[in-house]
């Protein structure tokens, strides 16, 4: 446990000390700010989903930005056979990188969280679809970092392991506009492997036990191809 | 898929399923990465392995969809459709397809979306498809659709159109799509009949003080052949009877003695 706990503090200081985590953060909050003024001035409503919704398309496109590096440059550097060497497990190597990015994107989403102040000290807003959108952010976020880990984990390119990650993250997140054209057996189950479709209820206030379910065994299933992704070595 | 108030079994079911993949994902972390077995035999070993991973991955969402549980947790309970529309959909016996128009930007067609695909999940023989023709017009165009908030529904081969924002009027559009027998109402003309064609327009007594032009007035107001008028009108109202205007059967003039 204590070389895990080591393992962890040294990838969230590589990642705090790193200008990425605030360059990210930053740029990720100052859209989020404009959308949620501009949006609020004009409509007058106490409501996030639309913060909610541009958060995880955003996300999109920063946890490749995030993850890209995780492996990929241990790998380019020679340092991850170093890393593997040393008596840590495979398994608390991917788990660490995994809380570390988790952490950045926790400390990114957590800090819109102003936003909600701001309705609660100005409205009335609705805090029960709050509380659950945030909850499917992380869960997102989640799940594509971990997708992102198993990229960076087969390759040594960080170019190549963000844009594969962007190229995955994209067609699971909206796969369902293809289940329109597809016959009623297979049109659900492209639903349900649907980023957007999951993430939806969450945004709106509506919870279901196998959304939640989806994206956490979605999670674990690509933490336990990154370990073994790992393996290649 | 439970709804409604807390439901410790499937709560339950839900804490058993976090246990059960939570330890199955521990147990696959304890597995042996490297092996001293053959190239070959050690890729076959790996495949065997991520393809359990999946297997599992897979049951284990198929047991969790099996026995969902929805929580709405916005104020109003505003995903939460009424009694009434969750009774119809929990009675289906045969599949209903139900094809609804709305419109993103609108909040109102938005929620009932998000209710018509609660109301989904609750049952899989009524099977929802959303569509908002300004992003899809193919599929509205297909259809022949230019409404908003409208919900076609087809069971075998008849079709519905009911226009509306509100699950408990689907609901009972539902019920009448299932409806095999179609009952016909008749209105006959040329008789000496009160007009059928009459739309009320004597509602109010013009020059008494106060009187209203709306409809609310008209039940004070009663003249000769609103009867037959208001009955065609209450027949579209509740929407129990098809409205469309097909010709009758000719009429027989019934010999009295």
């Amino acid at each position: 446990m204590r070389a895990f706990l080591s393992l962890l503090g040294k990838e969230v200081r590589a990642l705090f000390y790193s200008p990425i985590a605030y360059i990210v953060i930053g740029v990720f909050l100052a859209l989020m700010g404009y959308s949620f003024t501009i949006t609020l001035f004009n409509n007058k409503y106490a409501t996030l989903v639309h913060i909610f919704f541009q958060s995880a398309g955003l996300l999109l496109l920063i946890v490749p930005v995030i993850t890209m590096r995780l492996f990929a440059e241990e790998r380019k550097a020679g340092t991850l056979e170093l890393l593997l060497t040393a008596p840590v497990r495979e398994s608390h190597v991917v788990l660490a990188k995994f809380i570390a990015s988790m952490a950045v994107l926790g400390a990114m989403i957590g800090l819109t969280g102003v936003y909600a102040l701001v309705l609660g000290i100005f409205g009335s807003p609705d805090w029960g679809a709050i509380y659950s959108g945030y909850l499917g952010l992380i869960l997102l976020a989640s799940t594509l970092v971990s997708i992102g880990l198993v990229i960076s984990a087969l390759t040594s390119n960080q170019v190549i392991a963000a844009i594969v990650t962007i190229g995955i993250s994209f067609s699971m997140w909206m796969i369902d506009t293809l289940a329109a054209m597809a016959p009623d057996a297979v049109e659900r189950v492209l639903i349900s492997f649907s980023l957007l479709a999951r993430f939806t209820p969450f945004a709106t206030g509506a919870m279901y036990s196998s959304d939640f379910g989806f994206f956490l065994s979605t999670t674990l299933l690509a933490l336990f191809l990154a370990m073994r992704a790992l393996a290649r070595r | 898929m439970e709804h409604g108030p807390i439901n410790f079994a499937a709560i339950g079911w839900f804490a058993g399923w976090l246990l059960a993949v939570a330890v199955v994902f521990f147990a696959g972390l304890r597995l042996p990465l490297q092996t001293r077995l053959t190239p070959r035999k050690s890729l076959l070993l790996n495949a065997a392995v991520l393809a359990a991973a999946l297997a599992v991955t897979v049951f284990a969402n198929v047991g969790l969809i099996l026995h969902d549980t929805h929580i709405d947790l916005t104020r109003e309970k505003v995903f939460t459709p009424s009694a009434q529309a969750m009774k119809v959909v929990d009675d289906l016996r045969q599949p209903v397809r139900l094809t609804y128009f709305y419109r993103s930007q609108d909040p109102e067609g938005r929620r009932i979306k998000d209710v018509l695909e609660v109301m989904a999940r609750r049952n899989s023989l009524l099977q929802v498809r959303t569509i908002d023709p300004d992003r899809q017009p193919a599929a509205a165009q297909a259809y022949g659709v230019r409404l908003y908030n409208a919900a076609i529904l087809e069971v075998d081969d008849r079709k519905l159109l009911v226009q509306s924002t509100d699950e408990a009027e689907l609901a009972i559009g539902i019920q009448r799509a299932l409806r095999e027998k179609v009952v016909r109402v008749c209105f006959v003309e040329g008789h000496n009949e009160l007009p059928m064609d009459n739309f009320e327009f004597h509602t109010h007594v013009e020059g008494v003080a106060n009187h209203s032009h709306g409809d609310a007035s008209s039940k004070y107001v009663q003249m000769q052949g609103h009867g037959i008028g208001r009955l065609r009108r209450a027949l579209r109202a509740t929407r129990r009877a098809r409205s469309s205007w097909r010709p009758c059967p000719p009429f027989r003039r019934i010999a009295t003695h």
